[in-house]
């Protein structure tokens, strides 16, 4: 596929989800095609002199779960943090090679950073709320833009703490310290925060590692939920996880990509050897 | 040989409690010094009086009802004699300078003294003379029944129990009272200390967090960062009194551009903010180091920029480190004494300005104790105050941190 091609179909990418609605009657092909957040082509990601990320070609369908799976230092959270550019805090990181989104390269020096962040939201393993009340913490990014109105901003608030489904439970104490809400409460708060800004893709970076079973569960609910209306990108180190959740599943291993595909045939039939080792739990 | 290890280890051991020993006692001789001295004086004329003395003469015009006696508001003491005509008590005293003096122990509210005016020449001339208990009578002069000017009082080497009968029985009118108001206080210094406090924090506060912030987030991590950044440690290292030279060569030109003059509260704040400096820049820098990175990620993939990130999220949650290192910084200038000599000068004010000199209370101790008569008791009293407001300070610091602590657990 040639570049000028791809960016083609990237430029229909980003269209609304209106759009994309409408062209999944006209044929499933473009269907497809349309429904892609990121389109990586070739990504090579070096840490100084070690390569993290071997030739990573593939297309990040919109719309749906995908999980990145694989044994630890496999690139799986790397790749994660090259969606929103994370990787640009690291001194020595260096990136090769194209990641489209709307049929722009998101690592092209004309991208504004601080605008793609805002259209891809990123929840992190620990909670990290900021020590500020639940409201700033959910307000902070809108703050960030500009945003003043205290209409808007209690709307934003009020909506995204709904669709994180903690708007009940603190719905009455807003301005109450976040840090001392629970953990699952908090990386709920984190993805509200999240949402607040109305991103299209929010990148998950093991985000129910550090809570307890009920509260993973709780989060495992939000994320079938989100994804009607967000891309989510979520790395796990739980099989049982990626495959409750995810629609697609990648596997990664020492850098490469191993498998891509729809997450039944990931588990069911793995086409590699080194897939079906890990998910049999051989090592890993 | 188990019997010469537990020797051994009972002599180790002895030394590391001797050592501890020495330590607590040293903090305790002091208190016992300085209070045992000091605490004695300690009162509100202390805090909150003139250290100088201020002579006060005042004339009588008026006539006085002749028949008119006073009674004290509340029975007085054994070593008080008082005039009942004149209604007003004096006792024979050591004042803090170890004189003895008549202080004026009641003036009733209707007391012809209280009709005096000021006849010293000068801007209080004519004005009413304040007369009020704790101020000093030197000398009296009054006329008696035949019309002839009496001259009585400490100035005549008679004690009150001598000349207080022969006013009360021979005075028909009071023409001259000589008094002092007493001396001995620190508020002069109280109150330059704390100009001093406000102006050396209001330089050196804004300058310390925003080249913390520069060191710590946006300047390269180079070779030039480094320069600077162990030129600010040697800084820390560096004498007082080097400061104070400094102050005095390099600073004065500068605050002479706008108009002050010599020795004064703003040169020593200045200097003491170029003092404080280091230490505000390192303190706020670790502050900032503690704040977790977690804070940081989330912020900028919230799409915030750098800046917002660092003033909006960082530096609040730094913000009770920041405050710890104001706080040290504010004990360090209450101790300073070196840097202020040269650039405040020695000369105690009782209504000290910014642009004049005048001695924080750590140099009035030195020019207390400077003096042919060192004046250990005043001294201590305002080592006493000294040591107060520095241990709570000390301990603000701590209560701070430890709330940071158990918020930071939660």
């Amino acid at each position: 596929m040639s570049a000028s091609k791809l960016k083609k179909i990237m430029n229909r990418a980003g269209g609304t989800k209106k759009e994309t609605m409408a062209s999944t009657s006209h044929s499933s092909e473009i269907s497809q095609r349309d429904h892609i957040a990121f389109a990586l082509e070739d990504v090579n990601l070096f840490y100084g002199d070690f390569q993290a990320l071997r030739d990573i070609t593939f297309d990040l369908p919109a719309h749906q779960v995908t999980a990145f799976i694989g044994p630890s230092g496999c690139g799986k959270s790397t790749l994660l943090r090259c969606f929103n550019r994370m990787n640009d805090l690291i001194d020595n990181c260096r990136i090769e090679g194209a990641i489209y989104r709307n049929g722009v390269n998101i690592n092209s020096d004309s991208v504004d950073v601080v605008d793609l962040r805002t259209h891809v939201g990123m929840v992190f393993q620990q909670p990290n709320p900021f020590p500020k009340s639940i409201y700033d913490n959910v307000a902070y990014g809108l703050v960030c833009q500009g945003v003043r109105s205290k209409k808007v901003l209690d709307e934003a608030v009020a909506s995204s703490l709904k669709k994180a489904a903690l708007w009940d439970e603190v719905k009455d104490h807003l301005r109450r310290d976040a840090t001392q809400l629970s953990g699952g409460q908090q990386q709920r708060l984190c993805i509200a925060r999240a949402i607040a800004l109305q991103p299209d893709v929010i990148l998950m970076d093991e985000p129910t590692s550090a809570l307890d079973p009920i509260a993973t569960a709780r989060i495992e609910d939000l994320i079938t939920q989100l994804k009607e209306e967000y891309t989510i990108v979520i790395v796990t180190h739980s099989m049982s996880q990626a495959a409750r959740i995810s629609d697609k599943t990648a596997f990664f291993l020492l850098g490469d990509l191993i498998e891509f595909g729809p997450t039944d045939d990931i588990f069911q039939n793995p086409r590699d050897t080194r897939t079906e080792d890990y998910i049999t739990g051989k090592f890993g | 040989m188990t019997r010469i290890r537990k020797i051994k280890d009972t002599v180790m051991q002895s030394f590391t409690w001797i050592a501890s020993g020495i330590s607590a006692w040293v903090l305790v001789a002091i208190l016992v010094f300085i209070f045992s001295n000091g605490w004695k004086l300690l009162d509100r004329s202390v805090l909150f009086g003139d250290y100088h003395a201020k002579n006060i003469v005042s004339g009588f015009s008026d006539e006085h009802d002749v028949n008119a006696t006073f009674t004290p508001p509340e029975p007085l003491e054994d070593d008080e004699v008082i005039s009942t005509r004149f209604g007003f008590a004096v006792r024979d005293e050591i004042d803090k300078e170890k004189n003895h003096v008549h202080t004026l122990t009641w003036v009733d509210d209707h007391s012809p003294l209280r009709n005096g005016k000021i006849t010293t020449a000068g801007p209080t001339q004519g004005k009413p003379a304040p007369f009020k208990a704790g101020m000093n009578i030197n000398k009296l002069v009054f006329i008696d029944g035949s019309g002839e000017e009496i001259t009585v009082g400490r100035f005549k080497q008679q004690s009150p129990q001598e000349w207080i009968p022969i006013l009360e029985r021979d005075a028909k009118q009071i023409t001259e009272f000589h008094g002092k108001e007493p001396g001995g206080g620190m508020r002069g210094s109280l109150v330059a200390t704390l100009m001093l406090i406000g102006l050396s924090l209001l330089f050196s506060v804004p300058i310390g967090i925003f080249a913390a912030i520069y060191l710590y987030a946006i300047a390269k991590q180079n070779r030039l960062t480094m320069f600077v950044r162990s030129s600010i440690e040697l800084l820390a290292g560096v004498p007082s009194i080097i400061f104070s030279m400094m102050g005095i060569t390099l600073i004065f030109p500068i605050i002479q551009l706008f108009g002050a003059s010599g020795q004064s509260i703003i040169l020593g704040s200045l200097t003491m903010a170029v003092l404080l400096l280091p230490v505000l820049i390192r303190q706020t820098e670790e502050a900032l180091r503690s704040v977790p990175s977690s804070y940081a990620q989330a912020s900028l993939a919230l799409g915030a920029t750098q800046t917002e990130t660092l003033f909006r999220v960082v530096l609040p949650s730094a913000r009770n480190g920041i405050f710890s290192a104001c706080l040290l910084a504010v004990s360090r200038i209450i101790g300073e004494s070196a840097a202020l000599i040269f650039t405040m000068g020695t000369a105690i004010q009782d209504s000290p300005s910014v642009g004049s000199g005048a001695t924080s209370l750590a140099v009035q101790i030195y020019v207390l104790m400077g003096g042919e008569n060192p004046n250990f008791e005043l001294a201590s009293a305002i080592s006493i105050v000294i040591l107060i407001l520095v241990l709570a300070l000390n301990l603000t610091v701590k209560v701070v941190s430890a709330l940071s602590d158990k918020k930071g657990k939660a």
